[in-house]
This record gives C-alpha cells, structure tokens and sequence, in this order.
C-alpha cells in the first residue's frame, strides 16, 4: 500500500509538472508573438524634399529617401499651397518606388498650379515641405 | 495489520482527491490567464496595425469660420483597412463635428496608403488665419481576429 502512495504522488506531481510546463511554453509563446507585433510596428520612412521649383506649369522637384523603407509613389501625396493632396503616381510613372538613399527628380505636368509657392509631401507618416525657388 | 492498510487507503485517496482539487483549480485558472493574455495580445496587435498621419500641409489647413469648416487629410498609414465612418476629431482642445468625408483618388475603402478627406466643425470656437493650433485625430479599424484597433495622433497646425 505504501508503494502505492509513492506511485500515486509521483502520478499526480507529474501531471503538476507538466501543467506547468504547458503554462510556461504558452507564456513564452505570448511573449514571442507580443515581440514579433513589435518589430512588425514599421517605422516611418524619412522622406525629404530637397527643392522645387516651377517652370511654364510644370513642377520640378528633387526627392531623397534618407531612412531605410522603401517609399511608394501609391503612397505618396503631394500637397501644393496646402490644397488637396495629389497622388505621386499620378505623376510620375517612371519608378514605383524610392528606394533607401535614391534621389529622384520629378516633373509634375498639369497640376494647375502656375505660381505656387510651397511644397509639401507626405508618405506613411513621414513629411517634408519646402518652399519654391 | 489491516488498520495500517486501510488507514494508507484513506491516505492515498484523500491525497489524490486534494491533488484532483488543485489541479482543477489550476486548470480553470490557468485557462483564464490564457484567455485574458490572448485578448490582450489581440488587441495590442490590432492596435500595432492601426495607423494614421496628416497628409495635407499642417502649415496651411484651410479653416473657414462662417461656414465652421476645417479641411483635414488624413492618409492610413497603418496596415488594416480604417472606418471612414468612425473618426475622432479634437480641434483646439474642442471635439470637432465631422460633417462630411471623401476618400481621395477613387478609392472606395480607406486601405493602407489611401487619403481621406474631413470636413470638420469645432463647435463654438472661434479661430482665425495664422492660428496654430493642435489637432487630435482617433482612428478606428477594422476588426482584427475579432478585435478592433484603435490609434490617435496630435498635430500642430497652421490656419489659412
């Protein structure tokens, strides 16, 4: 009988053991996956506009991408004398993308706008603007 | 002899019976450890894709006080797809009015990338042009593995 006992605790502190095995892995899984949503949390790209200007109607302007993201013109917006923001890839359909550390020149034609006077771009949460010159 | 043998029996079963005790306790407990990690798991996930930011110029917002109009854009920056129809806006410490939204270059769902514009009354205020003044924008998404997202930003701004 006292054999019994032996076995039985052994039985019953093993399936303790165990129990708290399977609350340590899935603990150490929720903190895996609460990891893995923090380094999905993407950063803003550094989207810089260096200058602008404006010739018989057409905009001229210089891009850099100074982070490390990839910049999509789908993504970017343009925004002239703070009016309604215009879509990059309306634009330009030379490239898709800017891509970390690219400069770009781009002409934006039929815009409207013949004496602007700033410029202002905007790309997943990061800005830039500048005067024309 | 036989006492010694059945008072071992008691034992061993008392003992298992406490054991059966805890151990469901632990279980039932357990579970609801895992349940409330998951949901908050869930829901900083959900919150982690949700994103917005100003796309229009905050150097020149276009505010018109007769018609109680402030102009906003604002561009989903997040991953989840965003309610057009669920938008916080607090303008100048005043919750703001939003009386009209339209969803900038024929998109029809405000997904990643696309620009949302709001028309917007700050009730009872009165601002002028050269005004700067601090915009809150609350965003909500759509429902991610049952839970929906929520993200707020500040902007400073300049009126014209």
């Amino acid at each position: 009988m006292g054999g019994s006992v032996s076995i039985s605790a052994l039985i019953v502190g093993t399936a303790l053991l165990g129990i708290f095995a399977l609350a340590s892995l899935s603990l150490s899984n929720s903190a895996l996956s609460a990891s893995e949503v923090l380094e999905d949390s993407t950063e803003e790209p550094e989207i810089r506009l260096l200058n602008a200007s404006e010739s018989n109607g057409t905009i001229h302007l210089n891009l850099t991408n100074a982070g490390d993201e990839i910049i999509s013109f789908d993504q970017t917006w343009f925004s002239i004398d703070g009016t309604l923001p215009i879509r990059a890839s309306d634009y330009h359909n030379q490239s898709t993308v800017l891509f970390p550390g690219e400069t770009l020149h781009m002409q934006l034609t039929g815009t409207g706008f013949t004496t602007p006077t700033r410029l202002f771009v905007a790309s997943m949460g990061g800005q830039s603007g500048v005067s024309f010159s | 002899m036989a006492d010694g043998g059945a008072s071992e029996l008691i034992m061993l079963i008392s003992g298992l019976l406490v054991a059966g005790i805890v151990t469901t306790l632990l279980v039932a407990s357990w579970g609801g450890l895992a349940n409330s990690v998951d949901t908050a798991q869930n829901q900083a996930e959900a919150n982690s894709k949700t994103k917005a930011a100003l796309a229009s110029d905050p150097m020149q917002v276009s505010w018109d006080q007769p018609s109680c109009n402030l102009s906003l854009h604002i561009q989903n920056t997040g991953t989840l797809e965003l309610f057009d129809g669920e938008i916080g806006i607090i303008a100048n410490g005043t919750a703001s009015t939003v009386n009209q939204t339209r969803l900038l270059g024929n998109s029809s769902v405000w997904t990643s990338g696309e620009v949302l514009e709001l028309q917007v009354c700050p009730l009872g205020i009165t601002m002028s042009a050269g005004q700067e003044i601090t915009v809150t924008v609350i965003v909500r998404s759509e429902h991610y593995q049952g839970i929906s997202g929520q993200y707020s930003f500040s902007e400073v701004i300049r009126l014209v």
